[in-house]
């Protein structure tokens, strides 16, 4: 039986049509997935399924009947709840209270703590989530979170259960354990709507599936009758062109060189005892699940942490004294895993963002004096070099779109001709054109003999672009070898710690 | 039209409605509690332009705001608050006051003396200002709450100064009176106006070109903007916060410096009726501009001169002028409650959201 | 000797009631994710609406009464600004300090047509009638007056409040993830403005006990920077009603200390420092690590993170 249908849905933000005319529908026990890039439109639908926005036009149906969802209070009193991209959780507070929000049992005006555990740890119980109700959320892992999130619907008695990108912070093993659980939330009675990207995962668990494409519905289909390709052509509307040339050099000399490193903060390891060699013309993968090390593994690269323990070498010379500044007009090149809080200066202009932290360079100052002149005509010729789509070089950064804020980024790394660059995760977030464009840069400077750190979480990428990998996990390598050497499976279970291995 | 164009003159008009704004709420307070607005604006009005000597002295009242606007100003570039200027300005007040009255007895030359004042008294007021910096770059403590209490010490360690080591003769605590000649010089004898303005304006110049061309004034800037981007592009923000506070500082004591050197010739206590928070308002109605400081603290130095007059030819308080200033700083401050204006005058919106996913 | 101790502490209590009551209005105002660094200027209008209301009616209940409704009015201001539009918070703060130092005078001319002071009104009737017989806790409590009791009973009850109830649940949400809240069908600016508007009216009644509790007169600018000390006991105070108590109780005894040393041969101006200064000590002893709710300071925008 139908749980909920969405019947020629639009909505607009002034000329632009975030979706047009959206049609589907999902029924009890089934599990359907919107597959479409990112931009396409899914999460304004889902924001409008979950009550945060009106459509412009069209309307929803729950069991047939025509219902007005206004606010997220009313979707969930119509039994429709979202596990967010983002999880919906408190750090500081309890399981229980993250899960009762909203929702609380009472006694007088007080809130009934004990019936409240008890709701939630039998809920635990019954669809086997196997967690601690009384633990501080922080304290748990990701995957525990995803969990909590799911335990939060169930509490709320959902019959429909939006998934927004549910698996992008899940390793392999966590993703499987996650499918099972969706398959017993199938098993009983819930319609399940997965909003994803990713091709692979959505065939395994899907029993339809709508792409996405532009803020329409252009195709709709069952597992059965899809393969990855014939998937991605239909999302991104073109054969994808994923031929990559590598030419090899017998120049591979190590210009940045991990020896023993630790990072201690707040009496932990951070950084523990990692030993790397980025080589010149070579592209080193760094696997692993997000808050593992990568971030401190990049930052005490550039500069910005300090090492504690072994030695940092860049071009055979112990730069663990030199500034962030120093290390940056030397030529090592940082694109940071978050452009928008990290690589960005928003309310600066994109020619102001073009020499971000290279304003010392003798390109554009001398003396601690700017020039604009030069930067001006730097700024433009970057623009149109990396086709950075934009007003003019004096419009601000923030106005324009993920994909060309990551090129401006890029760009200002790339142009100042670094002898290593540390990238990382530079396609989050990005259209599926951007991430192309993104990774035929990363092979040309490659080819062209650049040493390159690749940091990312998702192994595809990894494996595509990589001559070597490493796995991060706690702050510790737990593999280390030739791209082609362990199968995703492998090393999924390198980034869960579940295998330790070969350095 | 340019981009950058475009930008600047809806913010000028965006400010000139914020004023017309403030000043038509600020009447309707006026007409409420029973006073007639128009009167009491061309009482100010009067007061600060009537004349050439009403002109004068609005921009002899302009001085130290321009000094201390600009040192909240600077310390805003790089997102800090220094609500520390007033007590600043009084250590750079008292420095003035103690050395210029020694340097006169020593017999040092009058235009050494007053390069040498200025000098100590930015560096004292640095000093002052480098207290919330340093607590603020090492121990995160909140520089707002800090440099407030400091104008608190300050208030107090000045009032020490001056009624103890050292007081000259009279009656009022006050310190020894400069001679003439180790003064700033006034242009005219009758106004107050002195030598300071110019420097505030030099001083306005100085900052909009090490903001504009340098690159250090680039890194305080990015600072301000995105803390985080700031470090990853090689900003040292500890370094950093100190610097700028050691600055601001400095500035705002310049203002208690002019004020002593070019106005009255000795520190007293109650040397600043507020001009410290008047360098806030001044700062916000520059909007990032530095050249708006000028022209805001001529703004709000003209009414500090034409509210003067208030006390004596109304029955309003000259204090109204800060309600006024409140006002601007809130509308000025909150560009939606224009944009709410002008929405209802064309009776159409044009919303801007942001598409997310 | 035992008789300045009890007459100090007699005084700690009496002066941190001021700051205690602000800290707590600065507590709810935070926890909800909106700075107020307007309490300076709310006490002092509050303070100066306090003794007006005294003043017309004779009786400090009005007073109370009067001061409430101007920290509800000014309270709607500065959510209605910081929430619906988005104003800098710090900058209307500010503003409201500016508002306060200027309408305070021109509104104390109005009234009583002197700048400086006000003429004395009526205040609250101290405990000591009801127990001067008591030898210690006359000394102790004699001085006090309803509201500190008042001030004990919100102190307890915001406790409750805000850790053994649902709605104290969703506010600590609130403050520290927003969009938490929002997700489960909670009204973020709905209870953003309310509880705002909480800690502006406490921090009126915060003035109100100085201008129509201990002394019985209005004077410019006589909260003097307890609003700020305020908020440092808030920071001190971890944003929890009983330490904010402490700490409260703490900056209390510092300025009774203070009044009691003027009483030694030794420039006075030094001794009035102290408050100051044991403030900024305090600041700096405990931002290391502060563990205030995430998302003040910031307005809450649907569908934009950070």
């Amino acid at each position: 039986m139908e749980v909920l249908s969405a019947n020629g849905i639009s909505k607009n933000f002034g000329p632009l049509w975030a979706n047009k005319n959206i049609t589907f529908h999902v029924d009890e026990g089934e599990i359907v997935s919107l597959l479409g890039e990112n931009g396409a439109g899914k999460t304004t639908l889902m924001n409008i399924l979950y009550g945060l926005y009106q459509p412009t036009e069209g309307y929803i149906k729950i069991r047939g009947k025509e219902r007005r969802i206004g606010s997220p209070r009313e979707a969930i009193d119509l039994g429709i709840s979202m596990v967010h991209q983002h999880f919906m959780l408190v750090d500081a507070l309890t399981v229980t209270e993250n899960i009762i929000l909203g929702n609380e049992p009472r006694k007088g005006i007080f809130t009934d703590s004990s019936l409240a555990l008890g709701k939630v740890s039998e809920l635990s119980e019954k669809y086997g989530l196997g967690l601690d109700c009384n633990a501080e959320v922080g304290t748990l892992s990701v995957g525990e979170k995803q969990k909590v999130e799911l335990l939060k619907a169930l509490y709320n008695d959902c019959s429909v259960l939006i998934l927004d990108e549910p698996t992008a912070v899940l390793t392999p093993l966590e993703v499987e354990a996650f499918f099972r659980i969706l398959q017993r939330l199938r098993e009983n009675g819930k319609g399940i709507i997965l909003i994803s990207h990713k091709l692979k995962e959505t065939l395994t668990i899907a029993d339809r599936i709508y792409i996405i494409r532009a803020g329409e519905i252009v195709a709709e289909t069952t597992c059965q009758g899809a393969s990855v390709e014939s998937l991605a052509e239909l999302m991104v509307g073109h054969a994808l062109d994923s031929k990559i040339d590598r030419n090899e050099t017998d120049d591979n000399e190590t210009v940045l060189r991990f020896s023993e490193v630790s990072c201690r903060e707040k009496g932990r390891n951070v950084i523990d005892g990692i030993s790397l060699s980025v080589r010149r013309g070579r592209i080193l993968g760094i696997a692993g699940v997000d808050g593992n090390g990568q971030t401190e593994l990049s930052e005490l690269a550039l500069g910005v942490r300090k090492v504690s323990d072994g030695m940092i070498e860049y071009h055979g010379r112990d730069i663990r004294n030199t500034s962030v500044r120093s290390r940056i007009l030397e030529g090592i090149g940082y694109v940071p895993e978050d452009r928008q809080k990290k690589g960005l200066v928003n309310a600066f202009t994109v020619e102001d963002n073009l020499i971000l932290g290279y304003e010392d360079d003798a390109r554009f100052s001398r003396h601690g004096i700017i020039n604009w002149h030069s930067v001006d005509s730097y700024a433009d010729s970057v623009i149109s070099e990396y086709d950075i789509r934009c007003q003019n070089r004096d419009e601000k950064a923030g106005a324009l779109s993920g994909g060309n804020q990551q090129k401006i980024v890029i760009g200002r790394v790339l142009e100042a001709d670094p002898d290593v660059i540390i990238a990382s995760q530079p396609t989050r977030g990005v259209d599926i054109g951007a991430v192309e464009y993104i990774h035929k840069k990363l092979i040309e400077m490659r080819n062209r003999g650049k040493a390159i750190m690749l940091v990312s979480a998702d192994l595809d990428e990894i494996m595509k672009l990589s001559d070597e990998i490493a796995v991060i996990y706690d702050g510790r390598i737990v593999s280390c070898a030739a791209n082609g050497k362990y199968t995703k499976t492998e090393l999924g279970e390198f980034m869960t710690g579940a295998r330790e291995g070969d350095e | 039209m340019n981009i950058k164009m475009v930008r600047f003159n809806s913010r000028v008009s965006y400010t000139l409605l914020s004023l017309v704004a403030s000043f038509t709420v600020c009447g309707i307070l006026l007409l409420i509690v029973g006073y007639n607005p128009l009167s009491v604006y061309g009482i100010v009005a009067e007061g600060s332009l009537g004349s050439s000597y009403s002109i004068m002295k609005s921009l002899a009242k302009a001085t130290p705001l321009i000094f201390t606007g600009l040192s909240v100003f600077f310390a805003d570039q790089a997102g800090l608050f220094n609500i520390g200027a007033e007590g600043q300005l009084l250590i750079g007040g008292i420095t003035s006051g103690i050395f210029a009255y020694y340097f006169s007895t020593i017999g040092l030359p009058p235009f050494v003396s007053i390069i040498l004042c200025l000098t100590l008294s930015f560096i004292a007021g640095a000093v002052w200002g480098f207290i919330p910096g340093f607590l603020k770059a090492y121990y995160g403590a909140n520089e707002f709450i800090v440099s407030m209490m400091l104008n608190y010490v300050a208030q107090y360690l000045c009032e020490y100064l001056v009624t103890y080591p050292f007081r000259g003769p009279g009656v009022t605590a006050k310190t020894n009176e400069i001679p003439a000649s180790y003064q700033l010089p006034r242009f005219v004898d009758v106004s107050q106006l002195n030598l300071g303005f110019v420097l505030g304006i030099l001083a306005v110049v100085a900052v909009f070109l090490f903001f504009r061309y340098t690159v250090s004034g680039r890194r305080i800037r990015t600072m301000g903007r995105n803390n985080v981007a700031a470090v990853i592009s090689g900003v040292n923000v500890r370094k950093e916060t100190i610097i700028v506070f050691l600055i601001s500082g400095g500035i705002a004591a310049l203002a208690g410096s002019t004020e002593v050197l070019g106005v009255h010739g000795f520190y007293i206590n109650d040397l600043s009726p507020g001009y410290g928070f008047d360098g806030i308002a001044v700062s916000v109605l520059a909007q990032g501009n530095s050249f708006g400081v000028l022209i805001a603290s001529l703004l709000f130095g003209a009414l500090r001169s034409g509210g003067s007059r208030l006390d004596l030819r109304s029955e309003v308080p000259s204090e109204f002028i800060i309600v006024l200033q409140a006002a601007v700083v809130v509308f000025i401050a909150t560009p939606r409650l224009i944009d709410m204006l002008k929405i209802r005058r064309r009776g159409s919106s044009k919303k801007k959201e942001a598409i997310d996913g | 000797m035992a008789d300045t101790i009890l007459s100090m502490l007699g005084s700690t209590l009496r002066i941190s009631l001021p700051i205690i009551l602000c800290a707590l209005g600065g507590m709810f105002s935070e926890r909800c994710g909106i700075l107020n660094i307007g309490m300076e200027g709310i006490m002092l209008l509050g303070a100066l609406f306090g003794a007006i209301g005294s003043y017309v009616s004779g009786n400090a209940y009005v007073g109370l009464l009067f001061a409430i409704v101007l920290g509800a009015v000014i309270g709607l201001m500065h959510a209605f600004l910081t929430i619906k539009c988005h104003t800098n918070q710090i900058i209307d703060g500010v503003a409201i300090n500016l508002l306060g130092d200027g309408l305070s005078i021109l509104l104390l001319d109005l009234v009583w047509g002197n700048k400086g002071k006000s003429t004395e009104v009526a205040g609250f009737a101290t405990l000591d009638s009801i127990i001067h017989d008591i030898p210690v806790i006359s000394d102790l409590f004699g001085s006090l007056n309803i509201l500190f009791l008042m001030m004990i009973i919100l102190v307890i009850a915001s406790y409750f409040y805000v850790f053994r109830t649902p709605w104290g649940l969703r506010l600590r949400v609130i403050g520290d993830k927003p969009e938490a809240a929002d997700s489960m069908g909670i009204n973020v600016e709905r209870s953003q403005m309310l509880y705002v508007m909480v800690g502006a009216i406490l921090a009126a009644i915060a003035g109100a006990a100085l201008s129509i509790g201990s002394i019985r007169y209005f004077s410019k600018g006589m909260v003097a920077g307890r609003g700020y000390m305020a908020l440092a006991a808030l920071v001190f105070g971890m944003w929890h009603p009983i330490l904010i108590f402490l700490s409260g109780l703490f900056f209390g005894f510092i300025q009774a200390l203070q009044i009691n040393l003027q009483v030694y041969d030794f420039p006075v101006q030094f001794i009035q420092m102290i408050p100051y200064v044991i403030t900024i000590v305090m600041l700096v002893l405990t931002s290391k690590n502060n563990k205030g709710p995430k998302n003040t300071g910031k307005p809450y925008i649907r569908g934009i993170r950070e």
